[in-house]
């Protein structure tokens, strides 16, 4: 506990430097007890420690973060979710937060919880308006800025950062997607609720509202995530596309569902190999352990395939039906999903 | 001014070994240190680096540092026999590795 002598408390969390830029709400104990809920005996339990900075995230810091942030209490478990996720070796935290490059935490909610917070995956879905959308994204950053400790300049050295360490957090918009919840496709059951964590630079917005054909989008996404220059470019890395419900529908009405779509960019996503630094294709940092056949042939070709294993490939379906948009959410190393607790569950 | 109770949201850092710690299992000989960001002429692996070098000199004078760098290039080894190259010749090696 902190006692402080203020008029002013958003101020003084300020002076701590506390924010990431915009006023927090104060983390009162009060608050803090009530955005642990039924957690409350297990305050001091230890989630994680997360690189670079070697921070312990107990459940009463995470939840201080989650009263910043402006957390509503039932999205606790979605938050303490997203933390296990990040903490998950395989999610590389430390490489995520240390980068020069311009990466965030990107926040996945699928599964009934999403409902039952009022999450947006309809209009502007990867937008700001949506307190659940907004909150759960930003509480993650800040815990990433307080206890990994990554702050601009310091232990977070990004050149040039994106909007995204605001806040970046999503959820699928399942009334008008053809295709089953993403979580599905990570073998998780639909009645699960799922947290999935990506380390996103910001999204790249693809239109075509005219020629709403299956070849044409096909065609514009192959063209649009072999663009150079781009980590997907130089390493395997997953890569997220969000499709509005309008492009989804046109590909799953010729027949085209999520493998597919992969199965088509990992054949057909070159960039010329003049682009990509030869040391980068040669040395192992690009194709580490055994060149696929596609891969070997595409060089042979003079080109770097994006996409070296359809797996890679993550097509959520988000946004209104108004409008043919297709973001594209470069990044680096693998998605990380972990189920959220039934309300009621220890969330351990 | 009113006096107002906070929970502190940030974390105390956990304890990690000192590096004079770390490197006294591992016996004697030098340590390599080595650059292997995704960008070096960033300097960024260069600053870590001299930042692990003041720590281990200021743990025990005694311990030899040593830059090396390792290529990405077309010839470069794969990982696992520049790491056993390296082992026959230091103790230790620390890498800087990241993008």
């Amino acid at each position: 506990m902190i006692h402080l002598d203020t008029d002013d408390p958003i101020e003084a969390c300020f002076e701590r430097d506390w924010t990431d830029g915009l006023p927090v709400v104060p983390p009162t104990p009060d608050r803090v007890e009530r955005m642990l809920g039924s957690a409350v005996d297990r305050a001091g339990e230890i989630v994680a420690v997360l690189p670079p900075g070697g921070g312990e995230a107990t459940l009463e810091k995470i939840a201080a973060n989650a009263v910043m942030a402006g957390c509503r209490p039932e999205a606790f478990p979605v938050v303490e979710a997203a933390v296990r996720a990040i903490a998950d070796p395989a999610f590389q935290l430390e490489r995520v937060l240390t980068t020069l490059h311009s990466r965030s935490p990107m926040v996945v909610v699928s599964g009934p919880v999403a409902g039952a917070l009022g999450m947006n995956g309809g209009f502007s879905a990867l937008g700001a308006g949506n307190r659940a959308n907004a909150t759960i994204g930003r509480a993650v950053n800040l815990v990433c800025r307080s206890i990994a400790g990554a702050r601009p300049g310091g232990l977070n050295p990004a050149t040039l950062g994106h909007p995204g360490s605001f806040t970046f957090c999503l959820t699928e918009n399942v009334a008008d997607s053809p295709w089953p919840p993403i979580h599905t496709s990570f073998g998780f059951d639909r009645s699960e609720s799922v947290v999935s964590v990506y380390a996103a630079d910001a999204p790249v917005c693809i239109a075509e509202v005219a020629r709403l054909e299956s070849a044409v989008l096909l065609e514009l996404l192959a063209a649009a995530v072999a663009l150079p220059g781009t980590y997907n470019a130089l390493h395997r890395q997953d890569l997220w596309l969000v499709l509005s419900p309008t492009h989804a529908s046109v590909l799953d009405g010729a027949g085209i569902d999520r493998e597919s779509l992969a199965r088509h960019l990992h054949e057909q996503a070159r960039i010329p190999a003049h682009l990509v630094p030869a040391e980068r294709i040669a040395g192992g940092e690009l194709f580490e352990g055994t060149p696929s056949a596609i891969t070997l042939a595409a060089l042979a070709e003079g080109a770097v395939p994006v996409v070296d294993d359809p797996a890679r490939v993550r097509a959520a379906v988000a946004g209104s039906r108004l409008g043919g948009y297709t973001a594209v959410i470069f990044g680096s190393g693998v998605t990380v999903s972990v189920a959220v607790p039934a309300a009621g569950g220890s969330g351990g | 001014m009113n006096r107002i109770v906070l929970v502190d949201p940030v974390a105390a850092a956990a304890m990690a070994p000192s590096p004079e710690e770390a490197l006294r299992p591992v016996g004697p000989g030098p340590v390599a240190l080595a650059d292997a960001m995704l960008n070096p002429s960033a300097e960024w692996g260069d600053g870590i680096l001299d930042a692990v070098d003041y720590s281990i000199r200021r743990g025990d004078r005694s311990i030899r540092t040593e830059r090396v760098r390792r290529s990405h290039g077309v010839d470069s080894p794969g990982p696992e026999a520049w790491a056993s190259a390296m082992a026959a010749v230091y103790r230790a090696i620390v890498i800087a590795a990241g993008d």
